[in-house]
């Protein structure tokens, strides 16, 4: 499975990605620097089967992002991962369609679980 | 004036928990103070402005040695000196921090928005915090190398 991973920080993509290739050793990472970048990307890579993005990155944030992804169509599930963890703001990506949360900081087991909850596998 | 640990401890408490899950190493507390100066202890910091109902800034100043070490375990890799991978994953570190810090300060008076982190490096290099607000500093090591987490924060009036 192709996974998009959206994060300004490299570090927190390649920390990403390791734990990825952990438990979906098959899957293939495309990452992006921004919430641009991320849509650009998808784009790019229509066969994308899930989207990881942070919430806080310059140029345009991960909420606008998901917003985007929502509104044009796309079906791949949307996980929030994020230091934003007020449940307000939870809340807030929940209703504007993100399919999952994970609260950063976290482990490759919790990024795990939160992965196989959305995917159902 | 004195230490405010309603202020601080959510930045200890934070920079534990965020080394503790992603670099595997546990922090070792050290002194709590307040600073008169604008010495920082590293060779690398990482800076964050703070915003919102409070004005202010974070600054986490590592040694090389602390860095290469924290970085290097989140990513796998060992480092030996500072390079952009470093950089990056110290700017990550300050953000891990912050954002927890934030969500445990939200029904006081700290309660604050966080920004883009930045990154500053070089033997003896100095950044001041807002003029006339207090700045706590933790001390800590990992490893026998010591880093320090400074807050200065202050409510607007």
């Amino acid at each position: 499975m192709k996974v998009l991973v959206v994060d300004d920080s490299s570090t927190m993509r390649r920390i990403i990605s390791n734990a990825l290739k952990q438990f979906m050793p098959d899957s293939v990472i495309v990452e992006a620097e921004d919430g641009n970048d991320g849509f650009d990307k998808l784009q790019a890579n229509l066969d994308c089967g899930l989207i990881l993005s942070d919430w806080n990155m310059p140029n345009c944030d991960g909420l606008t992002f998901l917003k985007k992804v929502i509104a044009s169509g796309h079906k791949a599930p949307v996980i929030m991962v994020t230091t934003e963890a007020e449940k307000s703001n939870v809340v807030m990506a929940i209703k504007s369609g993100a399919k999952n949360y994970v609260t950063k900081p976290f482990t490759p087991d919790i990024l795990k679980a939160k992965i196989s909850q959305t995917m159902g596998f | 004036m004195g230490v405010d640990v309603k202020l601080i401890n959510p930045f200890i408490s934070a920079t534990n928990t965020a080394l503790e899950m992603m670099a595997m190493v546990k922090p070792e507390r050290k002194k709590v103070y307040l600073k008169t100066n604008n010495v920082l202890i590293g060779d690398i910091s990482g800076v964050m402005g703070l915003s919102g109902e409070v004005s202010g800034s974070i600054i986490v100043s590592f040694t090389a040695a602390s860095a290469c070490l924290i970085v290097g375990n989140m990513l796998g890799q060992t480092y030996t000196e500072i390079n952009d991978d470093v950089k990056d994953g110290i700017q990550e570190i300050v953000n891990l921090i912050a954002g927890q810090a934030k969500t445990m300060l939200k029904d006081t008076e700290y309660h604050f928005q966080v920004s883009i982190p930045t990154c500053i490096s070089g033997k003896g290099h100095q950044v001041n915090h807002q003029k006339g607000v207090p700045c706590v500093v933790a001390e800590f090591e990992v490893g026998g190398h010591p880093f320090t987490v400074e807050v200065s924060l202050s409510p607007k009036a």
